[in-house]
């Protein structure tokens, strides 16, 4: 019991942030209106993405340092989960594009640098399923999982700096700035971002757990 | 530490002299490259008819350049791994560091990109036409485009060439790492092809560098563990 | 060697710094105005998802992260039972 409070944390969290996603009192903007309240979830998935892409990166350096099975699954579950949360960030993100800014995809910087992102990490997966030997499959992609991860900063936190975008705060931080994130929204918003990537943590958890037994279970047969 | 340095320079000195010069004796891979460059730009004359420039066509003129550039340089560079033999490999594997290995890799790639990229440029606006105001500014756009290129690709080239479909590969693995570093480009070649003052690219021109450096450095920690296998 | 790592980890700051830092210098150039909308709130359109102050548009996000979520715990249930078939076996 002791072991799993963080679950428990997590999904009180995410509880929360539902309830109080919907229910309280947020800024009235003009083209916004209610979908203000997507903040508490379409933005945490990329949040959540990056953090659990990070993981994946972590896992990968510590592979290449100390290589073991262990290592290798997590960081791969990772980059899956990671995937998850970006192909729901994308289809949450157009659904909300298309009703206030009148198109799904609208060319938006941070529109294609997501996409891009996505695929520098379905490439990852291709090559993973390129190898036959474990060993030599671990080491390659660990070292294409950092590459990208190195190749994707610049992407991420720079480009849509220099452009112009539709989201908000492209002069300042990423995602939002300080004029249209009032405190209201803020105390919603963070236990919002810290829920959804407990809940990415958890999934990987379980995965990597589950595949671990697997492999596990193929070396006794 | 110092001898260690100069033994890692000699390395890749040795090491460029020696793709020089297989480069020399097997001319008919360079000479293919040249001829790939030249039919894709006269492909592109032919399908775009583009000869009479208007005040709208300079953005396609310069996305079709970084295009035919991309497109050459990892065709160019796909090889640069997969073309060893194993024996060599296994050869080089004894005699010298892999951060040598990586390192001359990365210059004699720039050498050959920029050579091609400078013949590009200079046949493409021949046939093609040539708006472009600003001209060192943009043989400088030239110039960081050749050596992001061959650096990312390097590395690239390095992880496809261990994978059994390595052409395919190489294709899906570098272009999303590329496409930042190709926006940079050509926004900045844009700036000088319009002869913008030259303050307006140092954004781009900074980023770029910053983009290289980091390329630069995480191949230069991230090899040895891919040459290990 | 060692030196030469900890130098090119340097170097990898001092671009990624010099990144930031260059991109942080411009001012907020680009004060996109939100509020520049046409005019046309008050044609109404025949979309319920744009009724009740788009209300709606917030449902869908919310639904659509859970059936991702939702298929994501499927295919995770499906392998766990073909490893307990194969355990059985």
């Amino acid at each position: 019991m002791m072991k799993n409070w963080w679950k428990i944390l997590t999904v009180l969290l995410l509880i929360f942030t539902v309830v109080a996603g919907v229910l309280s009192e947020v800024p009235r903007l003009a083209i916004l209106n209610e979908t203000i309240r997507n903040l508490y979830f379409h933005v945490p998935m990329w949040f959540g993405m990056i953090l659990i892409l990070l993981i994946s990166v972590i896992y990968s350096i510590k592979y290449l340092r100390n290589p073991t099975i262990k290592n290798d699954v997590i960081a791969y579950e990772a980059a899956k989960v990671g995937i998850l949360f970006g192909v729901l960030g994308i289809v949450t993100g157009m659904e909300w594009a298309k009703f206030t800014w009148g198109e799904y995809w609208s060319n938006d910087p941070k529109q294609n640098a997501s996409a891009i992102g996505l695929l520098i990490y379905f490439a990852y997966v291709v090559l993973r399923s390129s190898f036959a030997e474990q060993q030599q499959r671990a080491r390659i992609s660990a070292v294409y999982n950092i590459f990208a991860f190195a190749a994707l900063i610049p992407l991420l936190f720079i480009l849509p700096r220099l452009t112009d975008s539709l989201h908000p705060g492209n002069g300042g931080n990423p995602g939002f700035n300080t004029y249209d994130l009032d405190s209201r929204l803020r105390m919603v918003f963070y236990p919002a971002v810290l829920g959804w990537t407990m809940l990415g943590i958890w999934i990987v958890n379980v995965r990597s757990r589950f595949e671990l037994l697997r492999q596990r279970l193929y070396e006794t047969v | 530490m110092r001898k260690i340095n100069a033994v890692l320079l000699k390395e890749i000195l040795y090491l460029i002299q020696k793709d020089l010069v297989l480069e020399w004796r097997q001319k008919y891979a360079f000479n293919g490259m040249l001829l790939y460059v030249g039919s894709t730009v006269f492909v592109c004359y032919l399908s775009f008819g583009l000869r009479q420039f208007s005040d709208d066509s300079g953005p396609i003129w310069n996305a079709l350049l970084w295009i035919i550039l991309l497109f050459t340089s990892v065709n160019a560079i796909a090889k640069s791994f997969m073309q060893e033999n194993r024996g060599r490999l296994l050869y080089f594997y004894s005699i010298v560091s892999p951060q040598g290995i990586i390192l001359a890799k990365i210059v004699y790639n720039t050498l050959l990109m920029l050579l091609l990229a400078f013949i590009c440029f200079v046949f493409y606006a021949f046939v093609l036409g040539n708006p472009v105001q600003d001209i060192p500014m943009f043989l400088l756009s030239l110039l960081l485009g050749a050596i992001g290129f061959s650096t990312s690709l390097t590395m690239i080239s390095a992880i496809a060439s261990k994978a059994a479909n390595s052409s395919t590969l190489m294709a899906i693995l570098s272009f999303p790492v590329i496409v930042p570093m190709l926006l940079m480009l050509i926004k900045m070649s844009k700036n000088a092809m319009d002869g913008l003052d030259r303050g307006a690219s140092l954004d781009e021109l900074l980023t770029l560098l910053a983009i290289n450096m980091i390329v630069i450095t995480v191949s230069y920690i991230l090899f040895p563990y891919l040459w290990r296998s | 060697m060692k030196l030469f790592r900890i130098l090119a980890i340097c170097c990898f700051i001092v671009g990624a710094l010099a990144g930031l830092t260059q991109v942080q210098a411009q001012p907020e150039q680009a004060q996109v105005e939100y509020s520049s909308a046409p005019a046309e709130s008050d044609i109404e359109m025949a979309d319920t998802l744009r009724q009740d102050g788009k209300i709606w548009v917030v449902v869908v996000v919310l639904l659509t992260v859970m059936t991702g979520l939702i298929i994501y715990l499927i295919t995770l249930d499906r392998k766990v039972g073909k490893l307990e078939k194969q355990f059985k076996e």
